[in-house]
């Protein structure tokens, strides 16, 4: 595998899920607070924008609803919007079509145009709510694409290393936001007028339909950590992304000649695997701040190990 | 010559009626405007179908365009502007006798040009027999010193050459120029064929029409007969100027289609006078590279060293043997258009044969004789620059201002090397679907020689088409499109 085609693979599973994130928070956001007990529309934005790490410019943005799906969503100059991100997913799967299939890079290709020429009027809430389902449902189809035909060598390790990695980082992020927020609900059912910022928080993460199957619609916070932070089956949960990539680093290193250590991967994931035996109750009650800023912090040291080892070639190498 | 115009004839409204190619060599109608017996199954389908119809096979055909990214880039001051490749519905036809004489003479040609590529870069007997002036060869940009006296592998240096054919008003066939350092447009034959046979099925089933869907193999196979050392399994790469590159779509599109990498400089680095490329398994030896850059970029070390293009130590490799290039440095010098006027003399002196497809007059400007001809003919002429591509910075005569004459006269006397005159050659045209009418427009055709062991050329090639009224000019960057070209077997 090349060097710079690891990267694009890389990148491409990060941006392609770092957009499906992004789409997915815009549209609960928006049902959330198309609902007409609510009243906290400035502060809901700000706490979504938040949770993705975006620091709303005074100058740049307002809270008005428009400017903002304008600026994050369709600026494709704009590097925290999801139209940038889909763009580089695109412009990662031109470089890899010795890589993909043309039917995967034709599903990307699609999506980068059908979002770059997306303009939902603001007077006509309904295509909002088509738009977001058609760009989810264009995404699920490259998620599914990539499934059924890519091959399963470091290519793929790759590509699923930069999806849960990003996975990682995005949904420790969200639930960092979340719970510093709700602090009171910890330890009993969610109160009625905080019902909707649960299912919103569930949805966010395409989990609420899982959440129901598993515990009916009995809301409570630590059964919701339960399936967002330590579930083994659930494939959108923390403990899920760091099995993954613990299984993608695995491969990695046996298809290479200069893998990774073990004690560095250790070190990188360290943290994240102790925390994962622990369960909901307990996690609930414990610094939970500490544990989400970790994470995020051990993503970014991850990342820039993956790319010492593996993307930036080390130049004193050579072959004998 | 009567005015053709197929209203004279038809007098069912279908999409043929009011069809006019003027006094110009149509490819589908005789002058009598009756469809040429080559074309009648064409003809008939287009008579049966809407407007409707074929509007919705071309909006497939765009869509499906659009969807595979088979775009190229238009670069215009700073700013750059990504382009679906125009793709005309309606196929162009060559009967098989035809292209058994186009066939032949496309390879006597590309022969004739790789053996004179060695002997410029080894003894110069052609040079030394005088039947090409030394200076113009001397003075070819693309003429590359460093070539000199190098052995590459098999004596090959042309391991794929795309050359522009066209037919003139009486629809005689002549080369218009040859393309040796980094031909492009052969995904888009492939592409075209692809959109055609969805668009006319029963074509297909009617016609027996040559395939071109080998031409990845064909071309990875040559690729493999340059391995240094006759190496049995190499390890090929495609090297392409990057994601950016105007024909970008073409290089990863090849590169997939024969299973070899798609590489930058970035991604290969030369030790010890080999070239490896750098990979997450360490460094991997690299056997054969299909250039997709010119001379000037692949080497900082040698050609232009501010390229960040290229590889350092690349030609130093290529020169001690070890990695094969495709297509070899310096071939360029052989398809420089002032050169092209003597590749008939270049085919005489090495085949001993005569030219079986004629070149287009050429007059050079550093022939006095030539040069006030070409002053006192401006208006019938089209003056090119040698080393131009694309279709940038030719003028046609007829079509210019008296300014621009003057200002294009000028620099042809300041720089006479630097340019060719040619008669303005009507090109023939060929009926294409735009904007919901059947309208001719001028054509030309690119086909492409394969060399490995032997030269073959794939059946077709592309047919370029000018989409602008009356124009002739029908590079993509400068408004062209393209059509499907269908060779008949028989």
């Amino acid at each position: 595998m090349l060097c710079s085609l690891a990267d694009n693979l890389f990148w491409l599973g990060r941006y392609l899920k770092r957009a499906d994130h992004m789409i997915r928070l815009f549209e609960v956001n928006l049902e959330i607070m198309t609902n007409s007990n609510y009243h906290l529309t400035e502060y809901r934005w700000w706490l979504m924008l938040t949770s993705l790490g975006i620091v709303p410019q005074p100058n740049k943005s307002s809270t008005r609803e428009d400017e903002i799906f304008k600026l994050y969503l369709f600026d494709e100059k704009n590097y925290q919007s999801a139209l940038y991100c889909i763009a580089q997913a695109r412009m990662n799967a031109r470089q890899l079509r010795s890589i993909i299939s043309s039917e995967i890079f034709e599903r990307i290709n699609e999506l980068f145009l059908a979002v770059k020429s997306a303009t939902p009027q603001e007077d006509q809430d309904s295509r909002w709510h088509d738009f977001f389902k058609k760009t989810k449902s264009q995404l699920n189809l490259i998620q599914g694409s990539t499934q059924e035909v890519m091959l399963r060598d470091d290519g793929w390790a790759f590509l699923q290393l930069g999806k849960y990695l990003e996975h990682l980082g995005s949904v420790a992020s969200l639930l960092n936001v979340f719970f510093s927020d709700y602090q009171d609900q910890v330890g009993s059912q969610v109160k009625p007028s905080d019902y909707i910022e649960w299912v919103g928080l569930l949805k966010s993460v395409s989990a609420f339909e899982s959440y129901l199957k598993v515990h009916t619609n009995n809301l409570k916070p630590e059964l919701i950590v339960d399936l967002l932070v330590f579930s083994q089956v659930f494939p959108q949960s923390i403990r899920y992304s760091v099995d993954k990539i613990f299984s993608a680093l695995k491969k990695i290193k046996e298809c290479s000649k200069q893998p990774m250590q073990d004690q560095e991967i250790h070190e990188a994931l360290h943290g994240l695997e102790v925390v994962s035996k622990s369960g909901g109750e307990e996690f609930i009650h414990s610094n939970r701040g500490v544990y989400f800023n970790e994470i995020q912090r051990k993503c970014i040291h991850l990342n820039n190990l993956i790319y010492k080892t593996y993307i930036e070639f080390p130049n004193s190498y050579f072959v004998n | 010559m009567t005015r053709a115009s197929l209203s004279l004839i038809n007098d069912t409204p279908s999409i043929l009626h009011r069809y006019s190619f003027g006094d110009n060599f149509d490819e589908m109608f005789d002058h009598h405007a009756n469809p040429r017996e080559l074309f009648l199954g064409v003809y008939q389908l287009l008579n049966s179908l809407t407007k409707q119809q074929l509007n919705i096979r071309q909006k497939a055909s765009d869509l499906s365009f659009l969807n595979q990214g088979i775009t190229f880039t238009v670069y215009h001051n700073s700013e750059s502007s990504e382009h679906i490749f125009p793709y005309d519905l309606i196929p162009r036809l060559i009967d098989a006798q035809q292209w058994r004489i186009l066939e032949a003479g496309l390879i006597q040609r590309t022969l004739a040009l790789n053996l004179f590529l060695h002997d410029i870069y080894h003894e110069a007997h052609i040079l030394r027999d005088k039947v090409i002036p030394v200076e113009l060869v001397y003075t070819c940009k693309h003429f590359r010193r460093e070539m000199i006296g190098i052995n590459v592998p098999n004596k090959q240096y042309i391991t794929l050459a795309g050359i522009d054919i066209i037919r003139d008003h009486h629809g005689k066939w002549f080369v218009l120029e040859d393309n040796l350092r980094v031909p492009s447009g052969a995904s888009y034959v492939l592409s075209n064929r692809e959109a055609s046979q969805r668009a006319f099925p029963s074509l297909f089933n009617q016609y027996g029409i040559r395939s071109v869907n080998h031409y990845p193999q064909l071309l990875l196979n040559a690729l493999k007969e340059l391995a240094p050392h006759g190496k049995q399994d190499p390890m090929i790469v495609l090297l392409s100027p990057g994601a950016y590159n105007s024909a970008y779509y073409e290089h990863s599109f090849l590169g997939a289609q024969m299973g070899v990498p798609i590489v930058e400089g970035r991604d290969l680095i030369v030790h010890d006078n080999h070239v490896f490329l750098r990979t997450t398994q360490g460094l991997q030896p690299v056997d054969v590279i299909y250039r997709r850059l010119d001379d000037d970029f692949l080497d900082p070390l040698i050609f232009q060293s501010d390229s960040l293009l290229g590889v350092p130590g690349l030609f130093n490799a290529f020169q001690a043997g070890n990695v094969a290039l495709a297509n070899v440095p310096g071939t360029g010098v052989a398809d420089d258009k002032a050169i092209y006027s003597f590749v008939p003399a270049i085919i005489r002196y090495y085949l001993q044969q005569e030219p079986l497809i004629d070149n287009v007059t050429t007059y050079l400007p550093e022939n006095p004789e030539h040069l006030d001809f070409i002053k006192e003919n401006i208006d019938q002429l089209v003056i090119k620059p040698v080393g131009g591509a694309g279709g940038y910075g030719l003028l046609i005569g007829s079509q210019a201002s008296d300014t621009e004459k003057q200002v294009c006269l000028e620099q042809v006397i300041k720089n006479p090397r630097n340019y060719i005159a040619q008669p303005i050659i009507r090109l023939s045209t060929s009926p294409c679907y735009i904007d919901s009418r059947l309208v001719s427009r001028h054509v030309d055709l690119r086909p492409f020689v394969v060399f490995g062991k032997k030269p073959t050329v794939l059946p077709g090639g592309l047919t370029r088409v000018a989409l602008k009224e009356g124009s002739l000019v029908v590079n993509s960057s400068q408004g062209g499109g393209s059509k499907d070209t269908w060779v008949l077997t028989g």
